[in-house]
């Protein structure tokens, strides 16, 4: 995507805080892209507190590669629908967790949202910490936490009585199958031994005290969970949100599993493409580069003479980084510099000073002070690179073939290069 | 000359509560008064509590202009440094922004001063489509400028209260939240006089 063409979704969107309507970016099969959702992706991205400060056409780029981005997620969700991935009980017991989970968060923060600090005791911790407001927003904390904490247990206590729980505590000594309830109370509660074991590695039967302590953290999850439904508490955006990206994980999930589940595929692809194990040598190089031949013949004498390569680097080098790290390039991999600058490096001695080298950078003179030599890797030691290898391509091409089949159109400004 | 200082530091501090400025009265009545004067949250190093007789600073802003604070004396003003790589400033500089439209008639100007590269706070302003003016101080030579105003810390986000009259009315380290705002910006807005 060149940059001018991304550069013309951000004039796209400009007008952000004024917009109360969603723009449409993209649209997929039947659905859109905005740039609400875009947006969003740039905040909750890492480089969100960076990407503020960022040039114009930086943000520009970085804008439209998460658009892309969005795009290729959303047509893996298109597709996984399409799959029925939704209906699948793997997903079903995911989705079934996050929401007792959202619902047992959300009614515990309204809980802890209730708990205020009472007006006198407010003042007292004002004066107490008058001029320190880290003090007294630490000491608000404080307060706070200590009262959220009684009420809590205030309210579990309470919702046990209103679904009149009863824990069958003798059957935790007994043999358990995982069917064996061991909590039930009104309302369709119930908990079940595998749901206090389901996932775990499990070495025997359990112990007591472990089983007690999952009993007992479950219920409080589905009865705060129960309470939260039954007031009525709105999930449903963070719900589709789950949705939107468990969905596509999924699908990728199973797609790896098809690409690479089997080690042959990595061998086969390993011996098409030997490079992958190959480790090149690396050298650590000092260098100073001279805008002139002259310059650099005059330099090289110096050096020749006992003058210090990396002093004369530091002072004169026209390499911006070179010159801030006193001639010091650091570890630099075989074959990935320039073609004149490989050439002379692969004849030189360690510590010996090279001809001058010219570039189109300017006129160089190199030093190796060391190197780690190269070799092959065992299959065990590259096995994780030539799988991810196989994977970003693979990836890359289904979503390349969902687009095909799912027509994907760009609402944004195309530019002419 | 000693009435007038305890004057300035009763005025200081009417925002905080009765016993803590018994507490200052009584200090100050008994003879000891503090080399420093304290502002109502921090001891500035040339010991006074009025922004107009602090050693001005002249910044250029990223209007291209060169600025000294009086250029606003008269508004509350509400000296706020920042700087590009700090999260808490964005946060707040989005509530500032808020603020500035909804109380700039009223008489509020808020004036950042960006610790940071030009560049770099004029891309921060766009984004974040900053309303009031940003003055550009060089990261490498800010200590002096942030002490005068008590940051000996250097710390950001960091801000200075000043009422009408110059009066440093409140200082806040960290993240400004609404709350303080309410508390310690608006009544300067409303009061009468």
């Amino acid at each position: 995507m060149s940059r001018l063409f991304v550069f013309l979704i951000l004039l796209s969107m400009i007008p952000l805080s004024v917009a109360a309507k969603a723009e449409v970016l993209a649209t997929v099969g039947d659905t859109e892209v905005t740039d609400i959702e875009l947006e969003r992706a740039i905040n909750s991205s890492p480089f969100a507190t960076q990407f503020v400060a960022m040039d114009e056409d930086d943000q520009a780029a970085l804008r439209g590669d998460l658009l892309q981005r969005l795009v290729a997620s959303r047509l893996l969700l298109v597709e996984a629908k399409r799959l029925k991935l939704d209906q699948s009980e793997e997903y079903k017991r995911n989705l079934e967790s996050f929401r007792l989970g959202l619902l047992y968060k959300h009614y515990l923060d309204s809980l802890r949202d209730k708990v205020k600090v009472p007006p006198e005791e407010l003042q007292r911790l004002k004066k107490a910490f008058a001029g320190n407001a880290d003090a007294l927003e630490a000491a608000k904390s404080a307060y706070i936490s200590n009262r959220y904490r009684q009420l809590r247990k205030l309210t579990i206590q309470s919702l046990r009585d209103r679904f009149h729980v009863k824990v069958h505590e003798a059957r935790l000594d007994g043999d358990l199958a995982p069917d064996t309830v061991l909590l039930e109370g009104d309302e369709g509660l119930k908990i079940r031994y595998r749901d206090l074991v389901d996932g775990v590695a499990l070495d025997g039967k359990p112990s007591r005290e472990w089983l007690e302590d999952r009993l007992y953290r479950r219920a409080e999850l589905l009865l705060i969970a129960k309470a939260a439904e039954k007031e009525g508490v709105d999930i449903e955006r963070k719900l589709s949100a789950f949705a939107e990206e468990r969905l596509p994980a999924m699908l990728v999930e199973r797609k790896e599993q098809e690409w690479v589940g089997d080690e042959k595929v990595l061998r086969d692809y390993l011996k098409e493409h030997p490079g992958l194990a190959v480790v090149p040598e690396r050298r650590h190089i000092g260098q100073i580069v001279l805008k002139t031949r002259d310059e650099a013949e005059a330099v090289r004498k110096r050096i020749l003479a006992g003058e210090s390569l990396f002093t004369l680097a530091g002072e004169m080098s026209i390499d911006p980084y070179g010159r801030s790290h006193n001639g010091d390039m650091g570890w630099i991999k075989a074959g990935t510099g320039l073609p004149a600058l490989e050439k002379a490096v692969a004849e030189l001695k360690d510590n010996e000073i090279s001809e001058i080298v010219e570039t189109p950078r300017g006129f160089h003179i190199i030093t190796i002070l060391e190197r780690r030599p190269g070799g092959v890797r065992s299959f065990a030691g590259v096995k994780d690179r030539v799988r991810q290898v196989i994977l970003d391509q693979k990836l890359a091409d289904y979503v390349n073939s969902l687009g095909e089949k799912y027509k994907v159109v760009w609402n944004v400004v195309k530019a002419e290069k | 000359m000693k009435l007038s200082r305890i004057a300035a530091i009763a005025i200081a501090v009417t925002v905080v509560s009765a016993i803590a400025w018994a507490g200052y009265g009584g200090d100050a009545g008994s003879g000891q008064v503090a080399d420093k004067k304290k502002t109502t949250s921090i001891a500035l190093p040339e010991k006074t509590n009025n922004a107009w007789e602090l050693k001005p600073f002249k910044l250029e802003g990223l209007d291209g202009e060169r600025h000294t604070l009086d250029e606003w004396k008269g508004k509350v003003i509400v000296l706020n440094f920042w700087a590009s790589w700090c999260a808490p400033c964005q946060y707040e500089i989005k509530d500032l922004v808020k603020l500035q439209s909804e109380y700039g008639e009223k008489g509020l100007q808020v004036i950042g001063i960006g610790i940071d590269e030009a560049r770099k706070l004029a891309n921060v302003k766009r984004t974040l489509e900053i309303n009031y003016p940003v003055l550009v101080a060089d990261p490498t030579r800010s200590t002096r400028l942030l002490s005068r105003w008590g940051n000996d810390r250097q710390i950001v986000p960091y801000t200075v209260v000043i009422d009408r009259d110059g009066t440093i009315r409140y200082i806040h380290r960290g993240q400004l939240t609404p709350d303080v705002f309410g508390e310690f910006v608006i009544p300067l807005l409303t009061k009468s006089g």
